[in-house]
């Protein structure tokens, strides 16, 4: 019996894709964990032949890193309420077999997940479209480290380097290495860049499922 | 059977009362087909017998409400095409008997006061487990009115020390989420269903209510304002 393991904060969306599962591929078995840790738990304990991940763009990568480097054997589908190309592409990168928006159809998470778990790859049209004709090159979204977030917060707030370095109790130096670390990961030259680039990113599940939605899928 | 009773009551204005209803009937209007159905099989499990109906906009949603009538809604605070609070009022102005329950990504106190304010029953965070989903259902239900215990004790703490932001009206609130999640006006003015000269202005007076001068302003302001909003939960499925 094919088991999908269903990865999401939210007990009721875990609950929506059980009922999809049950409902449309008879015969598999769902597990569920509400955090990265159960998750992990739950893999040492039950042969899983695929995975749904929540995964929005302020988390990172490193889950989704760690997960195909400790289980390359079982796809990973990746569910995101932030449903931009740029992203997108990123995941997949990353080892994703497939990506689809949280607020895809009954119809359309059942295709994924039957596609995923068959070996195959799966995106939805718009997505493809948006990474087709977008840039190619390296990918535009670069993860920062916890520590680099936590000083572009410290930057954006309009704290001076000495205060932030205080508050992390980290030395200045270290401080100003991370600072020009992260200009230089985010491609800015101009600390103002930053507040721009703060805003655009700001972690916000009602933006990405408002705002970034190009296209409802089919 | 309602038929036989409209029959009698011909001409008289029916004032259906839970026990006179045959079924329970309950709306969920969300727009993640994930989340209705999640939402749904909690519902159905705790009410086995009721009606649970679907709608993914407003317009679906009201037609819903046009052809029957619901003993408990379920409202997502950010159903696309009209703000939130905005289609709450409505809502609740036009079915004033019908306890509407909000569903929102924020799990903050001041959607929930404004929910409230707009004549919401209660106010739940998609997040919430499903124990506490029932416990909000059954008690909006009887009639009463729903928090969380966080919720009320955050409210509590935020009626001690008012923000600046409690001077917004819901509108200037909402565009100023919009401005502070980094979207463009059109796009907002889109969201909100309001042309953009009119989010314009929304725009000026929160920043005259919020003492802020310039753009940049706006931004720190707008970004402290998302820091420190910040949850848990947007965080990310915690490690």
């Amino acid at each position: 019996m094919p088991v999908i393991l269903v990865i999401n904060r939210y007990p009721v969306i875990r609950q929506g894709l059980r009922q999809f599962i049950l409902g449309d591929l008879p015969g598999s078995g769902v597990v569920e964990a509400q955090s990265h840790a159960e998750a992990l738990a739950k893999l040492e304990k039950r042969k899983c032949h695929a995975i749904l991940l929540d995964l929005n763009p302020e988390e990172g990568l490193d889950f989704l890193v760690t997960l195909r480097r400790t289980h390359a054997e079982i796809p990973v589908l990746v569910l995101s309420t932030h449903v931009e190309g740029r992203f997108a592409a990123s995941v997949l990168q990353a080892g994703a077999a497939g990506f689809l928006n949280l607020l895809a159809s009954q119809q359309e998470l059942v295709q994924a997940i039957r596609k995923i778990r068959d070996g195959g790859r799966y995106l939805s049209k718009a997505i493809a479209e948006q990474i087709a004709v977008g840039p190619v090159a390296s990918p535009f979204w670069h993860p920062l480290s916890r520590r680099e977030s936590e000083i572009l917060e410290g930057i954006v707030a309009g704290r001076k380097l000495t205060e932030i370095a205080r508050e992390l109790s980290l030395s200045a130096k270290t401080v100003s290495s991370h600072k020009r670390r992260l200009m230089a990961k985010l491609g800015v030259s101009r600390a103002s860049e930053l507040i721009r680039y703060a805003i655009e990113h700001t972690a916000g599940d009602e933006r990405s499922a408002k705002g970034r939605v190009t296209q409802a899928c089919p | 059977m309602p038929t036989a009773v409209l029959t009698l009551c011909r001409g008289a204005r029916i004032h259906w009362t839970r026990t006179e209803v045959d079924t329970t009937a309950i709306l969920i209007i969300e727009d993640h087909a994930v989340v209705r159905r999640g939402l749904k099989q909690f519902v159905s499990k705790e009410l086995p017998s009721a009606v649970v109906e679907e709608a993914h906009n407003a317009a679906a949603a009201l037609a819903q409400l046009a052809k029957r009538e619901f003993q408990l809604v379920f409202l997502d605070l950010s159903l696309p095409g009209k703000g939130g609070l905005e289609f709450l009022s409505e809502l609740h102005s036009d079915f004033p008997k019908t306890p509407i329950l909000v569903l929102s990504i924020h799990s903050e106190d001041e959607f929930a006061v404004r929910s409230l304010r707009a004549g919401a029953s209660g106010y739940l965070h998609k997040g919430s487990s499903r124990q506490e989903l029932v416990r909000a259902m059954r008690r909006v239900m009887g009639g009463g009115k729903y928090l969380s215990e966080t919720m009320a004790e955050k409210i509590a703490v935020g009626a001690a020390s008012p923000v600046p932001e409690d001077r917004l009206t819901n509108r200037e609130y909402e565009v100023l989420r919009g401005i502070a999640a980094g979207k463009k006006l059109t796009e907002i003015a889109r969201e909100m269903s309001l042309n953009t000269k009119t989010i314009s202005t929304h725009k000026r007076r929160l920043m005259i209510k919020l003492n802020l001068a310039t753009n940049a302003e706006l931004a720190r302001f707008a970004i402290g304002h998302e820091l420190e909003a910040g949850d848990p939960d947007s965080r990310g499925v915690g490690s």
